[in-house]
Protein backbone atom coordinates (compact mmCIF):
# COMPACT_ATOMS: atom_id res chain seq x y z
CA UNK A 1 0.00 0.00 0.00
CA UNK A 2 1.34 2.74 -0.78
CA UNK A 3 -1.28 5.81 -0.71
CA UNK A 4 -1.88 8.27 1.53
CA UNK A 5 -5.56 8.02 1.60
CA UNK A 6 -7.33 6.77 4.81
CA UNK A 7 -6.19 2.84 3.94
CA UNK A 8 -8.80 0.24 4.32
CA UNK A 9 -12.05 0.39 2.25
CA UNK A 10 -13.49 -2.26 0.42
CA UNK A 11 -11.85 -3.08 -2.67
CA UNK A 12 -14.68 -2.59 -4.77
CA UNK A 13 -13.39 -4.08 -8.67
CA UNK A 14 -13.47 -1.15 -10.42
CA UNK A 15 -11.47 -0.69 -13.58
CA UNK A 16 -8.60 1.19 -11.96
CA UNK A 17 -8.35 1.03 -7.92
CA UNK A 18 -7.12 4.67 -7.50
CA UNK A 19 -10.12 5.94 -8.20
CA UNK A 20 -11.64 4.38 -5.42
CA UNK A 21 -8.51 5.34 -3.34
CA UNK A 22 -8.95 8.88 -4.80
CA UNK A 23 -12.66 8.73 -3.24
CA UNK A 24 -11.65 7.22 -0.09
CA UNK A 25 -9.20 9.74 0.74
CA UNK A 26 -11.43 12.48 -0.87
CA UNK A 27 -14.20 11.47 1.74
CA UNK A 28 -11.18 11.15 5.01
CA UNK A 29 -9.63 15.14 3.87
CA UNK A 30 -13.85 16.37 3.62
CA UNK A 31 -14.45 14.65 7.29
CA UNK A 32 -13.71 16.92 10.46
CA UNK A 33 -10.28 16.76 11.28
CA UNK A 34 -8.89 16.37 15.05
CA UNK A 35 -5.87 19.68 14.93
CA UNK A 36 -3.13 20.32 17.34
CA UNK A 37 -1.81 23.57 16.11
CA UNK A 38 1.26 24.27 17.86
CA UNK A 39 1.18 28.10 16.82
CA UNK A 40 -2.21 28.69 19.06
CA UNK A 41 -2.28 25.95 21.76
CA UNK A 42 0.17 26.38 24.98
CA UNK A 43 2.51 23.59 24.61
CA UNK A 44 1.71 22.07 28.08
CA UNK A 45 -1.58 20.79 26.24
CA UNK A 46 0.17 18.75 24.17
CA UNK A 47 0.19 15.70 26.11
CA UNK A 48 -3.40 15.61 26.80
CA UNK A 49 -4.00 15.71 23.63
CA UNK A 50 -1.91 13.05 22.30
CA UNK A 51 -3.07 10.57 24.77
CA UNK A 52 -6.70 11.43 24.41
CA UNK A 53 -6.66 11.59 20.64
CA UNK A 54 -4.17 8.29 20.21
CA UNK A 55 -4.86 6.90 16.55
CA UNK A 56 -5.16 3.59 17.54
CA UNK A 57 -8.54 4.67 19.54
CA UNK A 58 -10.06 7.28 17.11
CA UNK A 59 -12.24 5.60 15.33
CA UNK A 60 -12.61 7.04 11.67
CA UNK A 61 -16.20 6.54 11.34
CA UNK A 62 -17.19 7.99 14.87
CA UNK A 63 -20.48 6.40 16.87
CA UNK A 64 -23.83 7.83 15.53
CA UNK A 65 -25.57 6.85 18.41
CA UNK A 66 -23.11 8.07 20.63
CA UNK A 67 -22.77 11.73 19.03
CA UNK A 68 -19.10 11.29 18.09
CA UNK A 69 -18.68 12.51 14.81
CA UNK A 70 -16.35 10.94 11.86
CA UNK A 71 -12.80 11.36 11.29
CA UNK A 72 -11.16 12.21 8.67
CA UNK A 73 -7.26 12.75 9.97
CA UNK A 74 -5.43 13.57 13.32
CA UNK A 75 -2.87 16.64 12.30
CA UNK A 76 -0.09 18.78 14.55
CA UNK A 77 0.38 21.97 12.65
CA UNK A 78 4.06 22.67 13.55
CA UNK A 79 5.26 26.00 14.60
CA UNK A 80 6.19 26.93 11.00
CA UNK A 81 3.46 25.46 9.27
CA UNK A 82 1.99 28.05 6.71
CA UNK A 83 -0.55 26.45 4.20
CA UNK A 84 0.84 27.02 0.62
CA UNK A 85 -1.45 25.10 -1.27
CA UNK A 86 -0.85 26.78 -4.72
CA UNK A 87 -3.22 27.28 -7.33
CA UNK A 88 -4.72 23.62 -7.61
CA UNK A 89 -7.69 24.41 -9.68
CA UNK A 90 -5.41 25.81 -12.38
CA UNK A 91 -3.10 22.82 -11.72
CA UNK A 92 -6.44 20.48 -12.78
CA UNK A 93 -7.55 22.36 -15.59
CA UNK A 94 -3.91 21.96 -16.79
CA UNK A 95 -3.92 18.21 -16.44
CA UNK A 96 -7.40 18.40 -18.38
CA UNK A 97 -5.58 19.95 -21.13
CA UNK A 98 -2.08 17.42 -21.11
CA UNK A 99 -5.08 14.87 -21.19
CA UNK A 100 -7.55 16.25 -24.24
CA UNK A 101 -3.80 16.71 -25.85
CA UNK A 102 -3.21 13.38 -26.05
CA UNK A 103 0.42 13.84 -24.44
CA UNK A 104 2.08 11.21 -22.72
CA UNK A 105 1.57 11.90 -18.85
CA UNK A 106 4.64 11.06 -17.28
CA UNK A 107 6.41 12.28 -14.41
CA UNK A 108 8.40 14.72 -15.84
CA UNK A 109 4.60 15.97 -17.33
CA UNK A 110 3.40 15.81 -13.55
CA UNK A 111 6.16 18.03 -12.20
CA UNK A 112 6.14 20.49 -14.80
CA UNK A 113 2.57 21.28 -14.10
CA UNK A 114 3.36 21.24 -10.02
CA UNK A 115 6.35 24.11 -10.58
CA UNK A 116 3.70 26.10 -13.27
CA UNK A 117 1.29 26.56 -10.58
CA UNK A 118 2.95 26.28 -7.55
CA UNK A 119 2.12 22.89 -6.20
CA UNK A 120 5.02 21.58 -4.51
CA UNK A 121 4.57 19.63 -1.01
CA UNK A 122 5.14 16.27 -0.56
CA UNK A 123 5.12 13.77 2.15
CA UNK A 124 7.17 11.08 3.76
CA UNK A 125 4.27 8.22 4.74
CA UNK A 126 4.69 5.82 6.93
CA UNK A 127 2.24 2.31 6.78
CA UNK A 128 2.17 0.75 10.52
CA UNK A 129 0.06 -1.63 12.00
CA UNK A 130 -2.85 -0.20 14.37
CA UNK A 131 -1.85 -0.80 17.83
CA UNK A 132 2.11 0.46 19.91
CA UNK A 133 3.51 0.37 16.65
CA UNK A 134 1.19 2.88 15.01
CA UNK A 135 0.98 5.73 18.25
CA UNK A 136 4.73 5.41 19.09
CA UNK A 137 5.57 6.63 15.47
CA UNK A 138 3.06 8.90 15.81
CA UNK A 139 4.31 10.41 19.01
CA UNK A 140 7.76 10.45 17.95
CA UNK A 141 7.06 12.33 14.70
CA UNK A 142 3.80 14.76 16.03
CA UNK A 143 6.78 15.70 18.64
CA UNK A 144 9.09 16.83 16.07
CA UNK A 145 6.39 19.03 14.76
CA UNK A 146 5.63 20.44 18.09
CA UNK A 147 9.62 21.36 18.03
CA UNK A 148 9.26 23.03 14.93
CA UNK A 149 11.14 20.40 13.12
CA UNK A 150 8.31 19.33 10.38
CA UNK A 151 5.05 21.76 9.65
CA UNK A 152 2.74 19.20 9.35
CA UNK A 153 1.80 15.61 10.04
CA UNK A 154 -1.12 14.00 10.05
CA UNK A 155 -2.55 10.54 10.92
CA UNK A 156 -5.55 8.24 9.25
CA UNK A 157 -7.80 7.34 12.66
CA UNK A 158 -8.38 3.57 13.20
CA UNK A 159 -10.86 1.75 10.75
CA UNK A 160 -12.15 -0.95 12.30
CA UNK A 161 -13.49 -2.13 8.33
CA UNK A 162 -10.25 -1.73 7.25
CA UNK A 163 -6.98 -4.07 7.06
CA UNK A 164 -5.20 -3.04 10.22
CA UNK A 165 -2.61 -0.53 8.59
CA UNK A 166 -2.56 3.27 9.35
CA UNK A 167 -0.72 5.71 8.20
CA UNK A 168 1.40 8.38 9.20
CA UNK A 169 2.45 11.66 6.75
CA UNK A 170 5.02 13.88 7.21
CA UNK A 171 5.31 17.50 5.16
CA UNK A 172 7.73 19.40 3.82
CA UNK A 173 7.33 22.20 1.08
CA UNK A 174 8.77 21.24 -2.19
CA UNK A 175 8.98 17.73 -3.46
CA UNK A 176 11.34 18.77 -6.14
CA UNK A 177 14.18 19.94 -3.67
CA UNK A 178 15.85 16.48 -2.88
CA UNK A 179 18.04 18.20 0.04
CA UNK A 180 14.71 19.23 1.51
CA UNK A 181 13.40 16.03 0.92
CA UNK A 182 16.49 14.11 2.47
CA UNK A 183 16.43 16.53 5.45
CA UNK A 184 13.10 15.81 6.65
CA UNK A 185 13.46 11.80 6.30
CA UNK A 186 16.74 12.16 8.59
CA UNK A 187 14.53 14.28 11.03
CA UNK A 188 11.85 11.42 11.26
CA UNK A 189 14.81 9.03 11.31
CA UNK A 190 16.30 10.99 14.90
CA UNK A 191 12.72 11.01 16.12
CA UNK A 192 13.28 7.76 16.12
CA UNK A 193 11.23 5.82 13.41
CA UNK A 194 13.02 3.18 11.85
CA UNK A 195 9.88 1.58 9.48
CA UNK A 196 10.26 1.82 5.91
CA UNK A 197 9.02 5.03 4.08
CA UNK A 198 7.79 6.29 0.92
CA UNK A 199 7.65 9.89 -0.69
CA UNK A 200 4.70 10.79 -2.50
CA UNK A 201 4.14 14.78 -3.77
CA UNK A 202 0.59 15.90 -3.37
CA UNK A 203 0.52 16.65 -6.70
CA UNK A 204 -0.56 12.95 -7.65
CA UNK A 205 -2.77 13.51 -4.59
CA UNK A 206 -4.51 16.50 -6.29
CA UNK A 207 -4.77 15.17 -9.41
CA UNK A 208 -6.39 11.58 -8.20
CA UNK A 209 -3.18 9.76 -9.40
CA UNK A 210 -3.09 6.43 -6.62
CA UNK A 211 -1.29 3.45 -7.15
CA UNK A 212 -2.74 1.01 -10.14
CA UNK A 213 -3.74 4.05 -12.30
CA UNK A 214 -4.47 4.04 -15.76
CA UNK A 215 -1.17 5.82 -16.59
CA UNK A 216 0.83 3.25 -15.09
CA UNK A 217 2.78 6.34 -12.87
CA UNK A 218 4.00 5.35 -9.30
CA UNK A 219 3.39 7.99 -7.15
CA UNK A 220 5.51 7.42 -4.63
CA UNK A 221 9.01 9.25 -6.17
CA UNK A 222 11.51 7.92 -3.57
CA UNK A 223 11.88 4.89 -0.99
CA UNK A 224 13.89 5.10 2.53
CA UNK A 225 15.01 2.03 4.77
CA UNK A 226 16.61 2.33 7.69
CA UNK A 227 19.76 0.00 7.74
CA UNK A 228 20.96 -1.17 10.79
CA UNK A 229 24.15 -2.66 9.41
CA UNK A 230 25.35 1.05 8.41
CA UNK A 231 27.91 2.73 11.27
CA UNK A 232 26.05 5.20 12.12
CA UNK A 233 22.60 3.41 10.98
CA UNK A 234 21.22 5.56 8.55
CA UNK A 235 18.69 5.92 5.65
CA UNK A 236 18.92 3.98 1.95
CA UNK A 237 17.08 6.48 -0.06
CA UNK A 238 16.28 4.93 -3.84
CA UNK A 239 14.80 7.66 -6.59
CA UNK A 240 11.74 5.56 -8.03
CA UNK A 241 11.59 7.83 -11.02
CA UNK A 242 15.26 6.99 -11.79
CA UNK A 243 16.06 4.01 -9.90
CA UNK A 244 19.44 5.96 -8.45
CA UNK A 245 20.56 5.34 -4.91
CA UNK A 246 20.63 8.52 -3.59
CA UNK A 247 21.89 7.98 -0.26
CA UNK B 1 15.71 -17.42 32.80
CA UNK B 2 14.08 -19.41 30.44
CA UNK B 3 10.57 -18.51 30.15
CA UNK B 4 10.83 -17.65 27.00
CA UNK B 5 11.38 -21.19 26.41
CA UNK B 6 7.77 -21.37 26.39
CA UNK B 7 7.10 -19.79 23.34
CA UNK B 8 6.87 -22.67 20.89
CA UNK B 9 7.84 -22.35 16.87
CA UNK B 10 4.58 -20.35 15.87
CA UNK B 11 4.19 -23.06 13.09
CA UNK B 12 3.34 -25.42 15.17
CA UNK B 13 2.24 -24.03 18.75
CA UNK B 14 -0.93 -23.23 17.37
CA UNK B 15 -1.90 -26.14 15.65
CA UNK B 16 -3.46 -27.87 18.25
CA UNK B 17 -5.54 -25.10 19.06
CA UNK B 18 -7.48 -24.30 16.58
CA UNK B 19 -5.04 -21.56 15.71
CA UNK B 20 -7.40 -19.10 17.06
CA UNK B 21 -5.55 -16.72 18.28
CA UNK B 22 -1.85 -17.54 16.39
CA UNK B 23 -0.89 -15.06 14.72
CA UNK B 24 -1.12 -16.28 11.82
CA UNK B 25 -5.51 -16.68 11.82
CA UNK B 26 -5.89 -13.83 13.40
CA UNK B 27 -2.79 -11.77 13.03
CA UNK B 28 -4.55 -8.93 12.77
CA UNK B 29 -5.74 -8.09 16.25
CA UNK B 30 -3.82 -5.79 17.90
CA UNK B 31 -1.17 -7.20 20.46
CA UNK B 32 -0.98 -5.70 24.22
CA UNK B 33 2.10 -4.73 25.17
CA UNK B 34 2.73 -6.89 28.65
CA UNK B 35 2.19 -5.07 32.44
CA UNK B 36 4.80 -7.54 33.66
CA UNK B 37 7.61 -9.63 33.01
CA UNK B 38 8.62 -11.32 30.38
CA UNK B 39 9.31 -8.67 28.28
CA UNK B 40 9.61 -11.00 25.03
CA UNK B 41 9.52 -9.78 21.62
CA UNK B 42 9.65 -12.07 18.35
CA UNK B 43 12.09 -11.00 15.75
CA UNK B 44 11.89 -12.91 12.37
CA UNK B 45 13.04 -12.58 9.04
CA UNK B 46 16.66 -12.19 10.22
CA UNK B 47 19.48 -13.58 7.77
CA UNK B 48 19.49 -17.72 7.81
CA UNK B 49 23.36 -17.26 8.91
CA UNK B 50 22.68 -14.79 11.80
CA UNK B 51 24.32 -15.73 15.11
CA UNK B 52 22.96 -14.26 18.72
CA UNK B 53 26.20 -12.00 18.16
CA UNK B 54 23.79 -10.38 15.51
CA UNK B 55 20.98 -10.02 17.70
CA UNK B 56 23.13 -8.11 20.30
CA UNK B 57 24.43 -5.87 17.62
CA UNK B 58 20.61 -5.14 16.72
CA UNK B 59 19.75 -4.32 20.26
CA UNK B 60 22.65 -3.19 21.72
CA UNK B 61 21.02 -0.04 23.10
CA UNK B 62 18.61 -1.70 24.63
CA UNK B 63 18.59 -4.05 28.44
CA UNK B 64 18.09 -7.01 26.73
CA UNK B 65 18.12 -10.11 29.06
CA UNK B 66 18.27 -13.35 26.49
CA UNK B 67 18.55 -14.51 23.12
CA UNK B 68 16.58 -17.60 22.19
CA UNK B 69 17.23 -18.49 18.26
CA UNK B 70 14.92 -21.10 17.43
CA UNK B 71 16.20 -24.13 15.53
CA UNK B 72 14.69 -26.79 13.29
CA UNK B 73 14.34 -29.49 15.68
CA UNK B 74 15.41 -32.26 13.29
CA UNK B 75 18.18 -30.88 11.71
CA UNK B 76 19.61 -28.29 14.18
CA UNK B 77 18.89 -25.32 11.54
CA UNK B 78 18.32 -21.66 12.59
CA UNK B 79 15.12 -21.00 11.61
CA UNK B 80 15.52 -17.45 10.86
CA UNK B 81 13.41 -16.03 13.53
CA UNK B 82 14.30 -15.75 17.08
CA UNK B 83 13.02 -14.31 21.01
CA UNK B 84 14.56 -12.09 22.84
CA UNK B 85 13.84 -11.12 26.48
CA UNK B 86 14.61 -7.28 27.81
CA UNK B 87 15.02 -6.22 31.20
CA UNK B 88 11.82 -3.65 31.19
CA UNK B 89 8.91 -2.61 28.94
CA UNK B 90 10.74 0.27 27.97
CA UNK B 91 13.35 -2.23 26.16
CA UNK B 92 10.38 -4.22 24.29
CA UNK B 93 8.76 -1.06 23.44
CA UNK B 94 12.12 0.22 21.76
CA UNK B 95 12.70 -3.03 20.10
CA UNK B 96 9.52 -3.30 18.21
CA UNK B 97 10.09 0.29 16.91
CA UNK B 98 12.59 -1.73 14.64
CA UNK B 99 9.95 -3.41 12.73
CA UNK B 100 10.19 -3.30 9.26
CA UNK B 101 14.03 -1.77 9.52
CA UNK B 102 17.04 -3.27 7.34
CA UNK B 103 18.74 -6.36 8.07
CA UNK B 104 21.48 -7.73 5.25
CA UNK B 105 18.82 -6.22 2.97
CA UNK B 106 15.74 -7.68 4.57
CA UNK B 107 12.96 -5.91 6.40
CA UNK B 108 13.41 -6.74 10.31
CA UNK B 109 10.06 -8.12 11.45
CA UNK B 110 9.63 -7.43 15.30
CA UNK B 111 6.38 -8.37 17.29
CA UNK B 112 5.65 -8.48 20.83
CA UNK B 113 6.02 -12.20 21.41
CA UNK B 114 2.70 -14.13 22.18
CA UNK B 115 2.05 -17.56 23.47
CA UNK B 116 2.49 -17.85 26.88
CA UNK B 117 -0.16 -15.94 28.36
CA UNK B 118 -3.42 -17.22 26.90
CA UNK B 119 -1.91 -20.80 27.19
CA UNK B 120 -2.07 -21.20 30.89
CA UNK B 121 -5.24 -23.35 31.69
CA UNK B 122 -6.30 -23.70 27.90
CA UNK B 123 -7.31 -26.83 26.92
CA UNK B 124 -5.06 -30.16 27.78
CA UNK B 125 -3.12 -28.34 30.37
CA UNK B 126 -1.70 -25.47 28.03
CA UNK B 127 1.20 -26.35 26.06
CA UNK B 128 2.54 -29.19 27.36
CA UNK B 129 -0.51 -31.33 24.98
CA UNK B 130 0.22 -29.91 21.95
CA UNK B 131 3.64 -29.26 21.98
CA UNK B 132 5.15 -32.41 23.80
CA UNK B 133 3.16 -34.44 21.89
CA UNK B 134 0.04 -36.07 22.89
CA UNK B 135 1.01 -39.66 23.92
CA UNK B 136 3.64 -38.49 25.72
CA UNK B 137 1.48 -37.32 28.87
CA UNK B 138 -0.69 -40.74 29.18
CA UNK B 139 2.20 -42.20 29.78
CA UNK B 140 2.87 -39.69 32.33
CA UNK B 141 4.61 -40.36 35.52
CA UNK B 142 2.03 -40.10 38.50
CA UNK B 143 3.34 -36.70 39.41
CA UNK B 144 3.40 -35.74 35.86
CA UNK B 145 0.11 -34.29 35.41
CA UNK B 146 1.00 -31.46 37.68
CA UNK B 147 3.46 -30.34 34.27
CA UNK B 148 0.87 -28.14 32.83
CA UNK B 149 1.62 -25.81 30.38
CA UNK B 150 5.44 -26.02 30.80
CA UNK B 151 6.20 -29.01 28.65
CA UNK B 152 6.41 -27.74 25.21
CA UNK B 153 8.48 -26.29 24.23
CA UNK B 154 12.08 -27.79 23.03
CA UNK B 155 10.82 -30.99 24.77
CA UNK B 156 10.98 -32.95 21.70
CA UNK B 157 14.53 -33.85 21.36
CA UNK B 158 15.91 -33.70 24.82
CA UNK B 159 13.08 -34.90 26.34
CA UNK B 160 9.92 -36.62 24.37
CA UNK B 161 11.06 -37.99 21.69
CA UNK B 162 14.27 -39.12 22.60
CA UNK B 163 12.82 -40.21 25.97
CA UNK B 164 9.91 -42.66 24.93
CA UNK B 165 12.37 -44.41 22.74
CA UNK B 166 15.24 -45.04 24.45
CA UNK B 167 13.78 -45.49 27.85
CA UNK B 168 16.93 -45.26 29.93
CA UNK B 169 19.02 -42.12 28.64
CA UNK B 170 18.51 -41.20 31.52
CA UNK B 171 21.79 -39.32 31.28
CA UNK B 172 20.38 -37.26 28.75
CA UNK B 173 17.60 -36.14 29.87
CA UNK B 174 18.98 -35.23 33.30
CA UNK B 175 22.11 -32.82 31.53
CA UNK B 176 19.49 -31.43 29.32
CA UNK B 177 17.67 -29.86 32.20
CA UNK B 178 20.30 -28.02 33.63
CA UNK B 179 19.94 -24.15 34.02
CA UNK B 180 16.40 -24.14 32.11
CA UNK B 181 13.56 -23.77 34.44
CA UNK B 182 11.01 -23.97 32.06
CA UNK B 183 12.47 -26.95 30.41
CA UNK B 184 9.23 -28.96 31.90
CA UNK B 185 9.31 -32.27 29.65
CA UNK B 186 13.41 -32.53 29.74
CA UNK B 187 12.88 -33.33 33.19
CA UNK B 188 15.43 -33.70 35.43
CA UNK B 189 15.59 -37.58 34.86
CA UNK B 190 15.44 -38.70 38.59
CA UNK B 191 11.95 -39.38 39.84
CA UNK B 192 12.74 -39.11 43.46
CA UNK B 193 14.15 -35.78 43.03
CA UNK B 194 11.89 -33.03 44.05
CA UNK B 195 13.93 -30.57 43.70
CA UNK B 196 13.93 -30.67 40.04
CA UNK B 197 12.43 -27.89 38.27
CA UNK B 198 8.84 -27.41 38.65
CA UNK B 199 6.70 -30.17 36.42
CA UNK B 200 10.23 -31.98 35.27
CA UNK B 201 10.05 -35.36 36.26
CA UNK B 202 6.67 -35.33 34.35
CA UNK B 203 8.33 -36.05 31.51
CA UNK B 204 9.07 -38.90 29.93
CA UNK B 205 12.84 -38.83 30.97
CA UNK B 206 12.18 -41.00 33.73
CA UNK B 207 12.38 -44.55 34.06
CA UNK B 208 9.92 -46.72 32.70
CA UNK B 209 8.34 -47.95 35.57
CA UNK B 210 7.46 -44.50 36.74
CA UNK B 211 5.64 -44.21 33.88
CA UNK B 212 3.69 -46.81 32.66
CA UNK B 213 2.13 -47.65 35.78
CA UNK B 214 -0.40 -44.87 37.55
CA UNK B 215 -3.47 -43.60 35.79
CA UNK B 216 -2.98 -40.16 33.99
CA UNK B 217 -4.35 -37.54 35.95
CA UNK B 218 -6.26 -35.91 33.39
CA UNK B 219 -3.36 -33.99 31.07
CA UNK B 220 -2.50 -31.37 34.11
CA UNK B 221 -5.63 -31.12 35.97
CA UNK B 222 -4.95 -31.34 39.80
CA UNK B 223 -1.81 -30.64 40.29
CA UNK B 224 0.27 -31.57 42.61
CA UNK B 225 1.22 -28.84 44.88
CA UNK B 226 5.06 -29.43 44.53
CA UNK B 227 5.33 -28.92 40.88
CA UNK B 228 2.46 -26.59 39.65
CA UNK B 229 3.22 -23.85 37.69
CA UNK B 230 4.66 -20.96 40.19
CA UNK B 231 2.91 -17.08 40.50
CA UNK B 232 4.26 -14.30 38.37
CA UNK B 233 4.47 -13.13 42.36
CA UNK B 234 6.67 -16.19 43.76
CA UNK B 235 8.81 -15.84 40.44
CA UNK B 236 9.84 -12.68 40.75
CA UNK B 237 10.87 -13.71 44.63
CA UNK B 238 13.32 -16.34 43.53
CA UNK B 239 16.86 -14.78 43.87
CA UNK B 240 18.24 -13.75 40.77
CA UNK B 241 21.61 -15.72 39.52
CA UNK B 242 24.68 -13.74 40.69
CA UNK B 243 28.03 -14.69 39.65
CA UNK B 244 30.53 -13.35 42.08
CA UNK B 245 33.77 -12.13 40.57
CA UNK B 246 36.22 -14.57 39.72
CA UNK B 247 38.69 -16.22 42.49
CA UNK B 248 41.82 -17.59 40.58
CA UNK B 249 44.16 -15.40 39.12
CA UNK B 250 45.80 -17.51 36.68
CA UNK B 251 43.95 -18.74 33.98
CA UNK B 252 42.88 -22.39 34.36
CA UNK B 253 43.65 -23.56 31.08
CA UNK B 254 47.15 -22.20 31.07
CA UNK B 255 48.36 -25.58 29.87
CA UNK B 256 45.99 -26.08 26.95
CA UNK B 257 47.03 -24.62 23.85
CA UNK B 258 45.17 -22.60 21.99
CA UNK B 259 46.41 -22.86 18.52
CA UNK B 260 45.75 -27.32 18.64
CA UNK B 261 43.27 -28.06 16.62
CA UNK B 262 40.85 -30.16 18.11
CA UNK B 263 38.79 -31.57 15.32
CA UNK B 264 41.95 -32.67 13.49
CA UNK B 265 41.98 -31.87 10.12
CA UNK B 266 38.07 -32.55 9.88
CA UNK B 267 35.95 -29.92 8.08
CA UNK B 268 32.49 -29.73 8.29
CA UNK B 269 31.04 -31.41 5.40
CA UNK B 270 26.98 -30.32 4.56
CA UNK B 271 24.79 -33.16 4.88
CA UNK B 272 22.29 -33.62 1.89
CA UNK B 273 19.12 -35.16 1.87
Amino acid sequence: MEEEGAPGGVEVATPFAAETYAAEAMAADMDPWIVFDSRRTPRSEFDAWLKTNGPSQVDRFGNEEGGVSPVGWIAVLGLNHCPSVGDVTGLQESWEKLLASGRPASFQTVKELALNHGVLTGKWLMHLDTGFKLDNAWECVARAALDGKISLVKVSPHNPKGEGKQVICAYNENFTDESEVLRLDSVIRAAGVKCSLTYKPDVYTYLGIYRNNRWKLCPTIYESKFDLECVPRRSHIINRVTNLEVT
Amino acid sequence: MADYDNYEDRDRAYGSFGGGRGPRAGGRKQKELPTEPPFTAYVGNLPLNAVQGDIDIIFKELNMRSVRLVRDKETDKFKGFCYVEFEDLESLKEALTYDGALLDHKALRVDIAEGRRQERGGPGGGRGGGGGGGFDFRKDDVRGGGGGGRGGSRGAPGGGGRGSREDFDNQDGGFRGDADLGGGSRGTGRPGDRRGAPGGPGGPGGPARFREGAPPRGGGGGPDPDFREPSEEERAQRPRLQLKPRTIGVPLNQVANPESAIFGGAKPREELP
